[in-house]
């Protein structure tokens, strides 16, 4: 998260001074790179507040659990303890759905896929889950592995990430509801299934630049593959463009 | 105005005057202040017997009355008497009821004579009344009164009544209603409801009617208001029960039903002389007349009530009388042990089922729809499979207490299914389950909800028949799928479980199968062993393979050791068969190959592809395969083996021989065959998972010390023989007719031959013991032979013919006359012999992956196929030559790859001139060696040659044209035996298609030879003419004269091929380049004893010794060592 934070500020500065050490509104708000910049600061600053507010949650979790651990004699401990797992465990899962949900040029870490000045906006899906829109205008969902043709099953979409059984994000623009460029997420868990499962999920619907990696623990979409939407399946037009590292 | 003071109206009086006692008419006269109300109790007789009194009075009244319905106080109290009577007839389901006896003459006399003045007065004051009252009550009769009382967790005592000398009964003045709560049928005792007894259970107006006909005159003599209220009650009676009340005699009662004790045995309770009974508690009767009495086939006890827990419409009978349609039965009982089960509503101990003693609370939902052809799903024939029919069926095992599996499949007569699933809107799914009773069937029903995994909700509450809806990702598969009968079939099952219920809050979740046959539903199957492959992780499936020794008909899935359960219900459905299978198996160095015959047809290899015939069945549906998660699409084939095997398939024999084994596998004896040893089916076709490892050289590895290689051996010959029993089954075989032939090249020592006869022996033993004959075991050199024999016209009977099979480690010749086999050799010289590496080491010193390697990679990764860049990479870091160009040769028979690319390793080969020169090396070597055996045993010259085995393909990278090659070999023959070749010339046969195959089908053709090649072996030593059995060099023998001999043999033989190339023009012929023949005539003659004395060492086997005679050639050891070298050069130089 510092590390965004850092990016973000290197970016404003660097935006806020330009070469004559002057600020000047008018320019920087005139500037294509500079609003791109901003959006991407937005969308930066509010995953930021969601992290902030999900590790507040957990922080207070731990704090709960903490205190019944330093009871004795309580009859009620254990089953308390199992809500409070189980809460936690929900909370974990809104991390990686929050991580895994990220446009693939956004994604943490190591992630160096090019700019993506997309926004994405998060909801509770109302079942305790994320879900997602990509800012005005788009729409973004997840689907599980291709099958054995190559072909995702539209029924089968989820607006959330679903651990273990989402892999692709797919993201359309609402007024163009029958094409989508989709990618994959990034959870660690999940690029690692696909490696896993290579032939499965990867083999039909992308093309690397680099030679495959079976020991490899990434896999970064460097271009998005472009689907299509015919009688419930999307039917791949354009292979997504991924890297193994 | 005067006011007269008594109750009754008389004669007026004044003063003291005579009057008479009151006649009964003055008593009649009497008007009750609380105008007989039933609320209040008549307490104002000065007697002790007053009770007894009053309830006289009521059965006088209500007689008198001429009706039997009424509200006052004398209805009350002949009710409530006939409570009472109902208890001591029904006092075994009473509880916490007991009679108390008191004796008039030894506890009257108690009482008088006590030292408490108290108990004193008290026994002077019964005697008293007792005395006088005695013609009104018949107490001059009386011995004993029974006392009814009632207690309750160590209560107080309470009296609810007790038997009479007048009216059989009484009851008590206490507020009854409050103390004991009882019902019988919709009887409620001691309450406002004042029932006659014509209303009342059958079965106790019998028994009060058979009292009566026990001895009808003292009956109407002690009881007469009673017999008479009984009289008034026949004309109320249904006719069935009038019927049997005339037709009683004196001993229906003693027939009929139980005597009537004070808990004492003998101590019978009486009331003037007629004695009591009790209702039997004859569940028995119960079973016989009630409608809800469930109709099971299997069930043996007592067979259990189903009540409905719901509203009916129409007429059954509970116990004794028609069930309340109002009532409702619960959805649950408490109590666990059916027998200890209480009947609601009536109290009565019998058992009764639940809808909670058929379903879950649960209803676990799979990310797929379950295979409807193989488990139960619960759809209803015809339903069409859709994506929705992904419900484990929620049933309890004690389902199989009463029904059979196949129940669960049937319809009632009303064509109502036995099972339903309807799924409802907002997810909720309805099960519906028509439990079978004696009048149709009893419906039980439960909604099961959507339930979040996140939400924090209470467990559903079974007494409120609920059900929630959980998720879990997981999935199985059973091998063999069939069903296993007969004493002497042995069951084997091996049950792949995969466990992808990995998202975090579900990744805490473990399961366990239990096993259980529905004759025992309640006892799970012991003999079982869990192999766990791998475990789950947040990216990855885990995988327990579970090893079943037992048949079995469902399974019950167990989560988080007992939280949830859910039962998989297989349809096995294999029936007995007759047909006659002969199967041989050809355990080869490199590949090995089944083939079958049935009944005597033609050989086939052995395919599983029929649909209806797979041996394994997994638990998803096959039309959904494509859409489900990658693991459940893969993870069978990589664990347990292919649903389907055959030429349509990615899968097929021949088979490379190889076990994939737990990486983590120490204790290998205790190792199961498909479990912790498998047949990787995926090998050179997908890489192995992380948690295998692999072993191709199974063959010939050292058989003593370690016994990991013969455990590996074993569990490949296991697991054929398991593969082959569940062939023979599925494909309506006998197995007891089965026949089974192994095959083992001649070159094989003893030791090693009876190791694998015995492997052989024991397991066809083990999984098929009703197969009479012993495995039966032919040289693999004799049976390619009779293959060609019988398909292209081979014979030996004017001429000879040679059979050469040509394997990965051995080439076995034998030598046909008179169509037997008349000689035969073998040695360690073919296809290994070409593709390992210099040293056996590393991949790097070998020719062929450093010419063609590259080359193929370059198709791998044209292809877009990283698995096969992977299995190329882990096959590859082996440092084992021979595996990878094996892999080579495998890629053109790889379906996926074929779909992408035109790749053969044999065209590249037969392409590459430079490497000719080895190939037809290697074969001038064979043949050149066959003919000196022919030259000195001064045979004919062959009119044919057969070859056969895996490396003879390799003769069409010599030349494609048959014409080219038997003529080379004429001149080969010719040079060798220094004789011009007969007129008829030699035909040259081969199977280039199938030639792994030839061995098998041969030895079909064949299989009553049994001929032990070992009388006829011939080995040339290849040592200044040397020979078997005539000469017998040992091991030990082997020395630097021995060894010249043998190099110079060697240069003998390079000094032929040279001629030879010049005769017959190599360049010409096979398109050698001529200007490199001579380089590499070099590189054979460079380091030869070096080479000898590193294969000599290679070749001797520990489990030989030194003193043991040699069994092959020593001649094609240099040669082994200098071809490899030369494959090394040649390839360095592309």
């Amino acid at each position: 998260m510092q590390k965004y934070l850092i990016v973000t500020l290197s970016l404003l500065a660097a935006s806020c001074c330009p070469d004559s050490g002057e600020f000047s509104v008018y320019g920087f708000f005139l500037s294509g790179v500079n609003l791109a910049y901003l959006v991407l600061l937005a969308f930066l600053v509010y995953i930021s507040w969601h992290f902030f507010l999900l590790r507040r949650k957990i922080s207070g979790i731990y704090r709960h659990v903490r205190k019944f651990s330093g009871q004795s004699g309580s009859a009620n401990i254990s089953r308390d303890l199992e809500q409070v797992i189980k809460r936690l465990k929900k909370i974990e899962l809104e991390l990686t759905q929050l991580k895994a949900g990220l446009p693939y040029g956004s994604a943490p870490a190591n992630d160096h896929g090019p700019e993506n000045n997309d926004r994405t906006d998060t909801a509770d899906a109302g079942d305790g889950s994320l879900k997602y829109s990509g800012g005005s205008g788009r729409v973004i969902f997840f689907m599980p592995a291709p099958d054995n043709e190559g072909n995702f099953d539209h029924r089968r979409k989820s607006d959330h990430f679903i651990p273990s059984e989402s892999v692709y994000r797919f993201e359309m623009e609402t007024d163009n509801d029958d094409t989508a460029e989709f990618s994959i997420c990034h959870d660690p868990n999940n690029m690692e299934r696909a490696i896993n499962y290579y032939s499965s999920i990867l083999e039909k619907v992308c093309r690397a630049e680099n030679a495959f990696n079976p020991s490899g623990k990434t896999i970064r979409t460097i271009k998005p593959g472009i689907a299509v939407l015919n009688n419930n399946k999307w039917t791949v037009k354009e292979k997504a463009l991924v890297r193994y590292d | 105005m005067t006011k007269v003071f008594r109750f009754h109206q008389g004669q007026d009086i004044s003063g003291w005057e005579q009057t008479t006692p009151l006649a009964p008419n003055e008593i009649a006269q009497i008007e009750d202040p609380d105008g007989l109300s039933p609320l209040r109790q008549i307490t104002s007789i000065p007697s002790p017997f007053a009770r007894i009194d009053l309830v006289l009075t009521a059965f006088l009244e209500v007689t008198k009355s001429g009706t039997l319905h009424g509200t006052n106080i004398f209805y009350k109290m002949v009710s409530d008497a006939l409570d009472v009577g109902q208890i001591f007839f029904n006092l075994d389901i009473c509880k916490d009821v007991r009679i108390i006896p008191w004796d008039k003459n030894s506890d009257l006399e108690k009482l008088r004579s006590s030292r408490n003045i108290r108990h004193k007065h008290l026994g002077e004051t019964l005697k008293l009344f007792l005395d006088q009252d005695t013609a009104a009550y018949n107490f001059d009769k009386l011995k004993r009164l029974y006392i009814l009382s009632y207690s309750k967790e160590n209560d107080d005592l309470k009296v609810l009544g007790g038997t009479s000398p007048s009216t059989l009964f009484f009851s008590s003045s206490n507020d009854l209603e409050k103390i004991y709560k009882k019902n019988f049928g919709r009887d409620t005792l001691f309450n406002k409801d004042y029932r006659p007894l014509f209303e009342r259970e059958p079965d106790y107006i019998r028994f009060l009617y058979s009292l009566r006909a026990s001895n009808p005159v003292h009956f109407r003599n002690y009881f007469n208001s009673f017999s008479d209220y009984l009289d008034m009650n026949y004309k109320l009676l249904p006719d069935e029960l009038k019927s049997v009340i005339t037709g009683m005699d004196g001993d229906y009662a003693r027939r009929n039903f139980n005597i009537l004790t004070t808990g004492k045995d003998g101590d019978n309770v009486e009331v003037n002389g007629i004695y009591l009974y009790r209702n039997l508690p004859d569940k028995r009767r119960i079973e016989a007349e009630s409608d809800f009495v469930i109709k099971s086939e299997i069930y043996k006890g007592i067979k259990p009530l189903v009540l409905p827990n719901s509203k009916i419409t129409g007429k059954s009978r509970y116990i004794w009388e028609d069930w309340d349609p109002d009532h409702a039965a619960p959805f649950a009982d408490r109590e666990q042990s059916l027998d200890s089960r209480t009947l609601p509503y009536i109290g009565i101990e019998y058992p009764w089922l639940t809808v909670s003693d058929f379903l879950q609370p649960y209803l676990i939902r799979l990310e797929f729809p379950i295979n409807d052809t193989r488990y139960f799903n619960g759809s209803s024939p015809g339903e069409i499979v859709n994506e929705d029919l992904c419900y484990l069926p929620p049933l309890k095992k004690e389902f199989f207490r009463f029904f059979k599996k196949d129940d669960l499949k049937k319809y009632h007569s009303n064509k109502k299914p036995f099972f339903e699933m309807i799924r409802l809107a907002g997810g909720t799914v309805e099960v519906i389950l028509r439990i079978p009773v004696k009048n149709g069937y009893t419906t039980f029903s439960r909604k099961y909800e959507n339930q979040s995994q996140y939400a924090l909700a209470e467990k559903p509450s079974e007494g409120r028949n609920q059900g929630f809806i959980i998720d879990h990702s997981i999935d199985l598969a059973i091998f063999p799928f069939l069903e296993f009968s007969g004493d002497r079939d042995i069951p084997f099952y091996r049950i792949g479980f995969a466990d992808k219920d990995n998202q975090p809050v579900r990744l805490d979740n473990n399961f366990r199968l239990n096993f259980y046959e529905q004759s025992n539903p309640l006892s799970k199957i012991d003999k079982i062993k869990i192999v766990n492959k791998t475990r789950k992780t947040g990216a990855d499936a885990g995988f327990d393979v579970y090893i079943v020794e037992n048949r079995f008909d469902f399974i019950e899935i167990e989560i988080n050791r007992g939280q949830y359960h859910a039962l998989v219900i297989p349809w096995f459905s294999n029936e007995p068969g007759t047909n006659q299978f002969t199967f041989a198996v050809d355990f080869g160095t490199t590949y090995s190959h089944v083939e079958y015959r049935r009944n005597g047809e033609s050989p086939k290899p052995l395919e599983v592809s029929d649909i209806d015939t797979r041996h394994i069945e997994k638990l998803h549906h096959p039309a959904f395969e494509s859409n489900i998660s990658p693991e459940f699409r893969e993870i069978f084939v990589f664990n347990l083996l292919p649903d389907s095997i055959g030429s349509a398939s990615e899968y097929f024999f021949p088979i490379r021989t190889s076990i994939a084994e737990k990486n983590d596998l120490d204790k290998f004896s205790e190792g199961f065959a498909l479990g912790d040893l498998n047949i990787p089916f995926i090998y050179e076709k997908k890489p192995l998972k992380r948690y295998q490892r692999i072993n191709t050289e199974l063959k010939w590895q050292s058989i003593h010390g370690d016994d990991r290689p013969k455990r590996r051996i074993e569990a490949f010959i296991e697991t054929l023989i398991m593969i082959i029993k569940a062939f023979v089954i599925l494909n309506q075989g006998d197995v007891s007719r089965t026949r089974m032939i192994w095959l083992y090249p001649a070159s094989m020592n003893r030791a090693r031959r009876d190791l694998l006869a015995d492997v052989w022996a024991r397991n066809l033993k083990k999984y098929m013991p009703s197969v009479p004959e012993p495995p039966r075991a032919m040289s693999e050199s004799i049976a390619p032979y009779y293959y060609f024999r019988s398909s292209q016209d081979v014979s030996s009977y004017d001429q000879p013919a040679v059979s050469i099979d040509i394997g990965g480690e051995t080439t076995d010749v034998v030598f046909f006359k008179n169509n037997k086999p008349a000689m035969m050799t073998s040695f360690r010289f073919a296809g290994n012999a070409l593709f390992s590496s210099a040293e056996n080491i590393s991949t790097d010193n070998n020719g062929f992956v450093k010419a063609f390697g590259k080359i193929i990679n370059g198709y791998i990764k044209t292809a877009e196929s990283p698995d096969l860049m992977k299995v190329f990479e882990d096959i590859n870091s082996s440092r084992n030559a021979r595996d990878v160009i094996n892999f080579f040769f495998s890629l053109e028979n790889n379906l996926k790859l074929k779909e992408k690319t035109n790749i053969s390793f044999l065209n590249m080969l037969q392409d590459s001139k430079e490497f000719r020169i080895v190939f037809l090396l290697f074969y001038t070597a064979i043949v050149y060696h066959v003919a000196t055996i022919f030259k000195t045993n001064g045979f004919e010259l062959p009119r044919h040659i057969s070859f056969s085995g895996t490396a003879s393909r390799l003769l069409k990278i010599i030349s494609t044209s048959n014409e080219t090659l038997t003529n080379y070999t004429i001149r080969l023959f010719e040079l060798v035996c220094e004789k011009k070749y007969h007129s008829d010339g030699l035909s040259i046969h081969r199977d280039e298609k199938n030639p792994k195959e030839v061995t098998c089908k041969g030895a079909l053709i064949q299989d009553r030879e049994t001929r032990d090649l070992s009388e006829i072996r011939y080995i040339n030593y290849g040592i200044n003419g040397l020979f078997f059995p005539k000469n017998r060099i040992r091991y030990s023998d082997i020395d630097d004269k021995m060894k010249d001999s043998v190099i110079k043999e060697y240069e003998n033989f390079l000094g032929f091929f040279i001629n030879l190339g010049r005769d017959v023009d190599f360049s010409n012929t096979f398109d050698i380049p001529e200007n490199t023949f001579n380089k590499y005539m070099q590189v054979l003659r460079r380091d030869v004893k070096n080479l000898l004395s590193s294969r000599i060492a290679e070749t001797f086997d520990s489990e030989e010794s030194e003193d043991q005679v040699l069994e092959e050639s020593l001649f094609f050891l240099p040669l082994s060592g200098t071809l490899k070298k030369l494959v090394s050069s040649i390839g360095s130089e592309l």
